[in-house]
């Protein structure tokens, strides 16, 4: 057990433990924020992954966009007036049936799957400039692609939550 | 491996590109209609039909190389490799192939459609939706073209099911109206039955074969001459082959959307019962004939036998013009699936059918394209006479108001009844010989075939010559009527020329000289022949055949002169039927013994599912869920538990007593129904069984 | 080096705390952070194995993919959630009901 190993333990616990306020918090804002802590904790094990633009993408994209949209959500779609926009919890045995067998058949897959423990060591730095030049070279037709996604996200998304025009149909 | 398809093989890439060029018209002018057909300028009308006139030089061009340059037995293929599957000894194989009978198909398909394009012009004037019409007839054809072309049965699936889904929009055109929208979901709920049996029959054989080519498997079928080589059920994949052909051409059992399916725009019931929809399923069977076990052949020329039989009585008792002429679509569709015993000339039949029966249904079209006109003027002048425009008791005596389309009617119903000169007797004949020949060899059963062929070509006769002089003879009944409510200025006038060149064309191809210019008389001297199969029928017989075909023929006319002769005014069939034509009229009930049999119980067997749905699983899960939630959720479903015995309850108790104590029950369980979020359990649930199933029984 | 096996767990739990979350929480918003949270245990298990591919970008690259696609993904939720409150003025999953036929 060295270091590594203890910091990545007390990072997943974090993440667990801040997933788990996530699922069952009443309170809808302190899964939002939950959130936040699960996604710095991500990064941090993407860092000890060896990933490290990949954290600080995750904790620029998440944090600085995803979050702030679903924050905005809440505030949206909850009464000002209501403090504490609580949510309830329904279907609570078949959730809990469904993710616990999902659970089960996951670690019976992970128990029987054989692969190394240990990578082997890198053959190359991957690194930002590195990442870039690869973004632009292999991954040139997925990266083009995605942008296309993002756009068509984008305009659907502005489409749809856009002020309806037409007047005999004001709730779309 | 490659990802994308990829070509396998291209015999001759030039022809191929025209191919491909005149096939791409049609999909062209689909494409521009449907994305800019508002947008267009004054002259789309003509671009539509230009498109297509480019798409029939094309494939006329085609043709002419196919009879002049090539030998007969050559053929244009393009496969491509569409996927891949395990070690790729499956193939899965796209491509087009081009043969003589392709080219020909290919070359009609274009041509009548390119005449009903014209005179869409004309009948179609004014209508708000013009250009989706112009998209959905390029869409039509571009599939029909697909199917005539393909060169498997996958990728003849694939533009079966799009004619299906082109058919649906064309027959629905008018989808504002209640009947073209319940006959085009008609239409397309039963080809889909038939097409359930296609994609079975094409499982098996693919499975079997490894192809879905028709070179390969046309070679595989001549092991039917040799009794015991082919597996069983590759008789079964033969039947299942069979229903989605009986679906298409509107054959017994599943006939009866196509009488509906006259609902959608006239111009559009010509396409659909000439060249397009009902010939795919022959061309079908055409192209899959050798692979068809005794047994599958047997079935499908009684069905034939007796459809066109059955459909031939029906339409001598309807009258709805347009209802006579589909009843005598499927009268005719019966003679070709009959004739597959001799499958050359079902494709002749097929050939000469479509230029005749466009033709008829154009005729139509001129009569009640005038009559939607005095309908129009009656309208603006406000008078109140209410007519069915389709309705043949209202006409009659149209020789003399429409004198070319009287003339045109001459030919097309000529040709129909099978009179010596036409193109329709020489193609009938061919069927007719070939059934009998058959019945001389086999005996038994086999005697059905030609009997009923004879007693539906008589009534063929009859029922067109019926038409005939209801509609053109005596006096016409609409000006009789309007006479009588004092009504001037009105009159039924001669439609425009535009209307009258395509079926000069279509008149033109019913005459035997575009067919068999060296032989009037027999079908066998046409020059079709070495490019459709090898002719092989007993020429002793003809004699036989041909004179009591034409008995028949003349013996249906004159019946229906004695009958509507002399009292043509008085004798229409109306108010009044008698049992039998009741029985005919209807069809024979076959859409109520449907609905009371089939789609009936269906639909109780559905209600019950959606009961139990309802009630119990949702009851039990939402229970579970409700005895599992906090305290404040007990007190929320209090008051909705009430609200719930309340509706249901209260009232239920008048309904159903006996249901009342486990209703209670469920009045306690059935909380909040969560919808979505159930359906994601079920989903996840399903995933699980699956990796369950795939850990310890796949696996082993 | 962390033993691959230790990220798949993680993985495994995250993944489940999600499917768990979209299932059972009534308020929309919630369920889609339920969605971010599969999508992140994907992510890590993306990351945990691209490190013993040859090519050590795949991994990683796969893995940023996800994260734009998550963005897209709340973007276009969040607006369908809006559209949904501003027409029953609810976020409540199982009120929002009318597919079911009653």
């Amino acid at each position: 057990m060295n270091l590594e190993m203890i910091v990545f333990i007390l990072f997943a616990a974090l993440t667990l433990v801040a997933g788990l306020g996530v699922a069952i918090s009443r309170n809808v804002v302190y899964s939002v924020f939950l959130l936040f802590v699960i996604l710095f904790g991500m990064a941090a094990l993407y860092v000890l992954a060896g990933a490290e633009f990949l954290a600080v993408s995750q904790i620029l994209i998440y944090v600085g966009g995803i979050l702030i949209l679903l924050l905005f959500g809440v505030m949206l779609t909850h009464k000002v007036r209501e403090m504490k926009p609580r949510s309830g919890i329904v279907n609570l045995l078949p959730g809990l049936g469904v993710a616990g067998g999902l659970m089960a058949v996951l670690f019976y897959v992970l128990g029987k799957a054989n692969f190394p423990e240990t990578p082997p060591a890198p053959t190359q730095l991957v690194d930002t400039k590195a990442l870039g030049l690869e973004t632009v070279t292999h991954f040139l037709l997925p990266f083009e692609v995605i942008s296309i996604l993002l756009l068509v996200a984008l305009i659907g998304a502005a489409y749809i939550s856009r002020k309806s025009e037409s007047p005999e149909n004001p709730t779309s | 491996m490659k990802l994308l398809p990829h070509i396998l093989q291209n015999t001759h890439p030039d022809l191929m590109r025209v191919v491909l060029l005149a096939m791409g018209m049609p999909l062209l002018s689909f494409l521009v209609f449907v994305f800019f057909g508002k947008k267009l300028p004054k002259g789309r009308d003509w671009m539509a039909a230009g498109l297509l006139g480019v798409a029939t030089l094309l494939s006329g061009w085609v043709l002419i190389q196919f009879w002049g340059e090539l030998n007969p037995q050559d053929s244009a293929r393009l496969t491509l490799n569409w996927m891949q599957i395990g070690d790729g000894s499956m193939g899965f194989t796209l491509g087009l192939w081009v043969d003589r009978t392709a080219a020909l198909m290919h070359f009609l398909v274009n041509l009548i459609t390119l005449l009903v394009h014209i005179f869409s012009q004309e009948y179609m004037k004014g209508d708000p939706r013009l250009d989706k019409y112009w998209a959905y007839l390029g869409l039509f054809s571009f599939s029909m073209l697909g199917i005539v072309l393909s060169s498997g049965l996958l990728t003849m699936f694939i533009f079966w099911e799009l004619v299906g889904f082109s058919s649906y929009l064309l027959i629905g055109f008018w989808h504002q109206k209640k009947g073209p929208a319940a006959a085009s979901m008609k239409a397309f709920i039963v080809n889909r039955i038939g097409d359930v049996g296609f994609l079975i029959g094409i499982l098996i054989v693919l499975v079997h074969f490894r192809t879905t080519e028709f070179a390969v498997l046309l070679e595989a079928g001549s092991l039917w001459t040799e009794p015991g080589t082919m597996p069983a059920w590759l008789t079964l994949a033969g039947f299942c082959l069979i229903c989605g052909a009986l679906a298409k051409s509107a054959q017994l059992p599943l006939q009866i959307w196509l009488p509906d399916a006259m609902e959608g725009p006239t111009p559009v019931s010509s396409l659909i019962h000439a060249a397009t929809m009902v010939a795919a399923g022959v061309f079908m069977l055409f192209r899959i004939a050798p692979l068809l076990s005794p047994e599958v052949k047997m079935t499908l020329m009684i069905l034939g036998a007796l459809t066109a039989f059955l459909a031939a009585l029906s339409a001598t008792v309807q009258t709805d013009i347009k209802r006579i002429l589909a009843y005598s679509t499927i009268s005719q569709l019966g003679f070709m699936v009959m004739g597959i015993a001799v499958p050359e000339y079902s494709m002749f039949h097929l050939l000469t059918h479509a230029f005749f029966k466009c033709g008829l249904f154009l005729t139509a079209g001129v009569i009640i394209h005038s009559l939607h006109h005095v309908q129009h003027e009656l309208k603006e002048k406000g008078e109140a006479l209410p007519f069915d425009v389709q309705d043949i008791r209202i006409m009659g005596g149209l020789r003399r108001i429409m004198p070319k389309t009287f003339v045109f009617f001459l030919v097309f119903g000529a040709a129909l009844a099978g009179i010596p000169l036409f193109s329709g007797f020489l193609s009938k004949d061919g069927i007719l010989l070939g059934v009998w020949a058959m019945a001389e060899k086999s005996g038994g059963i086999y005697w059905m075939m030609p009997v009923l062929g004879m007693s539906a070509a008589l009534l063929t006769a009859y029922y067109i010559s019926r038409l005939g002089l209801l509609v053109f003879f005596g006096e016409n009944h609409l000006e009789g009527k309007l006479k009588e409510k004092g009504i001037e200025g009105i009159h039924l006038a001669s439609a425009p020329l535009k209307m009258y060149l395509p079926m000069a064309v279509l008149a033109l191809a019913s005459f035997w000289i575009i067919w068999a210019p060296g032989s009037p008389f027999d079908g066998a001297g046409s020059w079709l022949f070495p490019a459709l199969g090898e002719n092989h029928l007993p020429h002793e017989l003809h004699l036989v055949v041909a004179l009591s075909s034409l008995v028949a023929a003349l013996g249906g006319i004159a019946l229906a002169w004695v009958r509507f002769g002399k009292n043509r005014n008085a004798a229409l069939p109306g108010g009044k039927r008698g049992f039998w034509a009741n029985l005919f009229f209807n069809h024979f009930y076959l859409d109520r013994v449907y609905a009371r049999f089939i789609a009936g119980p269906f639909v109780w067997f559905c209600r019950q599912l959606g009961w139990f749905d309802k009630n119990i699983v949702d009851g039990a899960v939402n229970g579970a869920a409700w005895f599992a939630a906090g305290k404040d959720r007990q007190e929320q479903s209090l008051s909705g538990a009430l609200g719930w015995f309340d509706a249901r309850i209260i009232d239920g108790i008048v309904n159903r007593v006996a249901g009342v104590v486990m209703r209670l029950g469920q009045a306690a369980l059935k909380v909040q129904p969560g919808k979505v979020q159930l359906l994601l359990v079920f989903t996840v649930a399903a995933v699980l069984l699956l990796l369950l199933y795939l850990f310890y029984f796949a696996a082993g | 080096m962390i033993p691959t096996s230790w990220y798949i767990i993680i993985g495994i739990f995250l993944f489940c705390l999600g499917v768990f979350a979209v299932i059972t929480r009534r308020n929309t918003v919630i369920a889609l952070i339920g969605i971010e949270l599969m999508l992140n245990a994907a992510n890590l298990n993306f990351v945990a194995f691209g490190r013993m591919q040859v090519n050590p970008f795949e991994g990683q690259m796969a893995a940023l993919f996800v994260i734009v696609l998550a963005a897209a993904e709340v973007a276009v939720g969040l607006a369908i959630v809006l559209n949904v409150y501003k027409r029953y003025r609810t976020v409540n999953l199982d009120e929002i009901d009318t597919l079911s036929d009653e």
